[in-house]
């Protein structure tokens, strides 16, 4: 009488062939994880992706490697490695990765047992926790996410085929008979829901740990507990060191991908067109700025997450603070915005803070996202001076002759910045241009840049493609002196030049200009297309103002996600990166503070949840009794009518939303290929039968229970499920006996 | 006859089939599953394809079902120079009449043992598969109908294929089941060589079942409720051997309509009214293994056959059983 219930069950041979793909989709999936850390190993991930990819789609060429192959494989490898160690120093990470990547190529495409798979999947979880390390991107959270299941199932695998190892079993030819559509075909019908049901509960079950343990845990950075992950592996943007060329900041235009996001508190005024200043370049050398060694050597330096710009004003504090996520491999040069107060960074960093130029930068460029806090006051236009910068009211500007073969001579800041180019040519060039702007008129230093800026803009137009005439003076005066196009670069440093031969002490600033405003989760995107150069002018009372004359042909102002105004961005590409900036905060940037802050908001949560949860059901109940309340007023007709009504609805309910329910439940297994009976009745008896036949009946008792009662209950079981209609049994009698039966063999 | 006349019946009927298989199980001992089979595929109103070692006593369980059921048993051994009329018989003058009188072959009996079907020429075989088929026999324009029930237990044997006229697909597709009879236990062989005699036709089983009760069960078994799950359980079994590209061809329509047969008889068998996925899963592999063939070709046809059931149990693992 046993009705045993056989599901597809995958052979050995078949258990061993998934093994081998989902060793292939980890592997592909831990060498996509490397794809976003520049270590110089492109081609190989590339070759090794395309040998798994292969491996997978045909997996019959792995057994046709000779097996003398594999025993050349390990000293190869060997002496591979060490070479590769050797060639690379000092540095670590390439070389390591390369060596991870290599040995998980012979892995992925020798066979393997359980040991082999483990090694694999240790192989992968390593990549993948390196590749994390060096990016914490949200798609290493992304990755980590498919990654987890992978590992789980391959893990799962490893022991339903460990028993099969145990006893000797292996497979002697893996891929003899293999066809995708066949194997596809049994891995269909061998699906089991109650196992998905069950993969997924442990899925969630491991989320909800590690994120419960991410929570919870004490903070603490991998990298500074692993020192070697801390290594660089970018170089900074040309634009954005303490030397520019004309032109660099131009290359960085041409790239679209977000540079910086910042996030401001509520009490932040959100400014419409804020300028991230990164560099300040005082020195002009030879149609090149760059940051004089005077200045450079005044900077502090300090070691410490926290620092407090000494001797600076209290209210600017009050002004509220901005956090900065910097991506990596930009710059040494940290944007910032306005008067600092006080650094804040996340981890104890090796920081230089330039009191004169308000500038601060890091020992190194970082190659991972940079995470800080600044104290910050955004005043219109001007940041007030250093006691130094006193020294130029009144100074004259200062011709010095320039050679690439002498060097120029040293002059220390601040005056460098009233340096410019010498030479009868080129004094002459920018004497009469300065005549023709100032009219031979005393001007204020606003009202000369202002001039200054008109002039520029009306004699040359912005293009991001410029010529420079050719000639001995100046590269600079030589393009003033023309009516070329130029970018901001070139309005920048021509601005400088004429400004410091009016007699106003300028430098030139490089960052970023504007950026659009993520209207999901409400921060800056600054992308390096944003990125561009200004100049800031001494006003003579101990201020330098901003002044920008490039023409608004910028394309930071043409795209309309940036430039003067910043606008207010809710595309889909703004929504994705919300979902990073949202990694950053929450993921990545989680500290003590936000720890705490957590358990805050969780506690509010949830009493404020059982609250609108309490109004809601006393809402409900008053609702309710008005409305049956409403019922009896008016005419009794009226009253006979409603009730008809109302039991009209719940006759419909009660006879069709089953039926509405099974069918809905038979179409949908039909969907996955589950063949459900129609009917509820055969259904409940379907269950029921799982039941009695996963209960052995050898376990009945001869006491209190007859096994002739077990067999007639089955078979009336089978009536209800199989049986025709005329032959049912009363299926209410059936099923209460049955459960009853259940229930005294269960106890 | 409605439904609850049938689950009546299937009641009564699994004590009739149950003496049925305990008197034949007198004589052949230790052969119950076998003696299932047998009894599935009468009242199924199939026939027999049994294949093995010579000896086994193939002969004696056709002569005992025979006697059991009150039937008239006949055997042919099949040679190579047998004739279709040696089979079915022929119309010879005669003399006292005036003319031609069919004279009927040995197929006119109720329980036929083909001994050796391979060792008879194609035309031969043809004839009989076509009686088989059709339960009528046309001589000179006269049709002839053969006894009822009729049941035709055909013999092979694996080991020596020399000499012999294999039967094609589509004619092997006649037979509801094929079946092997195997080695009897040590004990029970024991108990034979005790009790037993050598000549079947010394052995006098009686009748414990009419050859009129046996019609009826064959009427009703047709009748035997299938749940739509199991007629798909059936159909998605099918189609997976044609899915299967290991085998030359699937099985065919009339080997579903033989498999929900056979299962119908099965349940009946077992006393019910309606089929259950179970009986479909026991009778799978004697109703499906003459009807696939591999691909490649293989010398040895008991190796053939061994690989033809391995696939069909895997494919009887694979599909998922209704629940």
């Amino acid at each position: 009488m046993s009705a045993a219930i056989k599901r597809a069950q995958l052979s050995y041979t078949e258990l061993c062939q998934l093994k081998w793909m989902l060793g292939g989709l980890l592997t592909l999936v831990s060498l996509w994880t490397l794809l976003y850390v520049e270590v110089r190993s492109g081609l190989l991930v590339g070759i090794t992706g395309a040998a798994i990819l292969c491996a997978m789609a045909w997996p019959f060429w792995t057994e046709r490697i000779p097996d003398l192959v594999w025993k050349f494989v390990t000293p190869a490898l060997f002496v591979i490695i060490t070479t590769d160690f050797l060639l690379s120093r000092p540095d670590i990470i390439p070389p390591l990765v390369r060596m991870i990547i290599l040995l998980v190529l012979v892995r992925s495409v020798q066979g393997r047992r359980r040991r082999e798979d483990l090694q694999l999947i240790l192989l992968c979880l390593f990549m993948v926790m390196v590749a994390g390390v060096l990016t914490l991107s949200l798609t290493f959270g992304v990755q980590i996410f498919v990654f987890t299941p992978l590992a789980m199932g391959l893990l799962f695998l490893i022991t339903l085929t460990e028993n099969y190892e145990r006893n000797g079993l292996s497979p002697a030819r893996l891929w003899g008979a293999f066809r995708w559509d066949r194997f596809l075909s049994r891995i269909w019908q061998a699906q089991d829901f109650r196992l998905f049901a069950i993969a997924a509960g442990l899925f969630a079950g491991v989320m909800v740990v590690t994120s419960l343990i991410f929570v919870l845990m004490p903070r603490f950075r991998l990298d500074q507990a692993i020192p070697f992950l801390n290594v660089s592996t970018t170089r900074s943007k040309a634009g954005f060191s303490d030397r520019i060329e004309f032109g660099d900041v131009v290359d960085i235009i041409a790239d679209e991908s977000i540079a910086l996001r910042v996030d401001l508190t509520r009490n932040v005024e959100k400014p419409d067109s804020p300028y991230w200043r990164m560099v300040v370049l005082d020195e002009y050398d030879n149609g090149a700025f760059q940051v004089s060694a005077s200045a450079r050597s005044s900077a502090l330096s300090f070691s410490r997450s926290y620092f407090r710009v000494p001797d600076s004003p209290e209210e600017i504090g009050k002004a509220g603070v901005w956090t900065f996520y910097f991506e990596g491999g930009i710059s040494k040069f940290l944007p910032a915005v306005g008067l600092l107060r006080s650094l804040r960074f996340q981890n104890r960093q090796s920081v230089e803070f330039n009191d004169l130029l308000q500038t601060v930068n890091t020992a190194r460029i970082h190659s991972k996202v940079l995470f800080y806090q600044v104290e910050s006051l955004v005043q219109e236009d001007s940041l007030p001076g250093a006691a130094e910068d006193r020294n130029l009211i009144g100074k004259s500007p200062l011709a010095v002759e320039m050679s690439r073969s002498r060097g120029t001579p040293f002059i220390p800041y601040p005056y460098t910045t009233l340096v410019v180019p010498g030479g009868p040519r080129n004094i002459e060039t920018l004497s009469g241009i300065v005549r023709e702007i100032t009219g031979d008129q005393p001007l204020s230093a606003r009202e000369f840049s202002a001039r200054a800026t008109a002039y520029l803009q009306q004699r040359h137009r912005y293009s991001l493609s410029s010529t420079i005439p050719t000639g001995d003076s100046d590269p600079l005066v030589r393009w003033l002196d023309s009516d070329q196009p130029g970018h901001c670069e070139l309005f920048a440093g021509a601005f400088v030049l004429l400004g410091r031969r009016a007699g106003y002490p300028t430098r030139i600033v490089t960052g970023f200009k504007g950026g659009a405003w993520n209207g999901y989760e409400n921060y800056y995107m600054v992308r390096n297309k944003n990125a561009h150069a200004w100049c800031e002018v001494f006003d003579g009372y101990g201020f330098w103002f901003r002044v920008d004359p490039t023409p608004g042909l910028d394309p930071a102002a043409t795209d309309g996600t940036a430039g003067a105004l910043s606008m207010i961005d809710r595309t889909w590409r703004a929504y994705l990166d919300s979902l990073r900036i949202l990694w950053y905060r929450r993921i990545v940037n989680f500290n003590q503070e936000q720890q705490r802050e957590l358990a805050g908001q969780l506690r509010e949560a949830s009493v404020g949840m059982v609250d609108t949860l309490r109004a809601g059901l006393r809402s409900l109940l008053a609702s309710a009794r008005a409305w049956i309340a409403s019922l009896w007023s008016g005419s009794v007709w009226l009253l006979a009518l409603r009730l008809l009504v109302l039991m009209g609805a719940l006759w419909v309910v009660v006879r069709w939303l089953p039926r509405w329910i099974a069918r809905l439940v038979r179409e949908t297994g039909r969907r996955f290929g589950v063949e459900w009976s129609s009917d509820p009745i055969r259904q409940k008896a379907g269950r029921l039968l799982v039941r009695f036949r996963t209960t052995s009946p050898s376990r009945i008792p001869t006491g209190p229970m007859p096994p002739e009662e077990w067999d007639t209950v089955y078979r009336d079981l089978l009536t209800l499920r199989f049986g025709s209609r005329a032959q049912w049994p009363d299926p209410d009698g059936v099923f209460h006996q049955a459960r009853g039966l259940l229930k005294r063999q269960l106890s | 006859m409605n439904d609850t006349t049938h689950a009546v019946q299937a009641s009564t009927i699994k004590q009739t089939l149950d003496q049925l298989k305990a008197n034949i199980g007198k004589v052949i001992k230790g052969k119950d599953e076998v003696i299932d089979q047998v009894v599935i595929c009468l009242i199924a109103s199939g026939h027999l394809l049994i294949e093995d070692l010579p000896g086994l006593g193939k002969t004696t369980m056709a002569y005992c079902l025979a006697r059991s059921i009150e039937c008239t048993f006949s055997r042919i051994q099949f040679t190579s120079d047998l004739l279709p009329s040696d089979v079915i018989g022929v119309s010879i003058y005669d003399e006292s009449v005036k003319e031609f009188v069919f004279k009927r072959g040995p197929i006119f009996a109720n329980i036929l043992l083909a001994d050796e079907i391979n060792r008879t020429t194609p035309k031969t075989q043809s004839a009989l598969l076509e009686v088989m088929d059709r339960s009528k026999v046309s001589v000179d324009g006269q049709t002839h109908t053969v006894a009822a029930p009729f049941m035709v237990f055909a013999t092979q044997n694996p080991a020596d294929y020399e000499g012999t006229f294999p039967l094609p697909e589509s004619q092997l597709d006649r037979f509801l089941m094929r079946i092997q009879m195997g080695y009897p236990a040590y004990e029970k062989e024991l108990e034979i060589l005790n009790n037993g005699l050598l000549r079947y036709d010394s052995i006098q089983p009686n009748p414990v079942v009419t050859r009129a009760d046996i019609q009826d069960i064959q009427r009703l078994v047709p009748l035997i409720y299938v749940e739509e799950s199991v007629l798909h359980y059936i159909l998605k079994l099918v189609t997976a051997t044609r899915m299967e590209s290991e085998f030359r061809a699937g099985v065919s329509t009339r080997g579903s309509l033989s498999l929900k047969l056979a299962a119908q008889a099965a349940a009946l068998a077992d006393g019910r009214s309606f089929v259950i996925p179970d009986d479909v899963g026991n009778v799978v592999l004697p109703v499906f293994t003459h009807r696939l063939s591999l691909h490649r070709q293989t010398s040895d046809t008991l190796e053939e056959r061994r690989i033809v059931q391995s696939l069909l149990q895997r494919i009887i693992d694979a599909v998922p059983t209704p629940v």
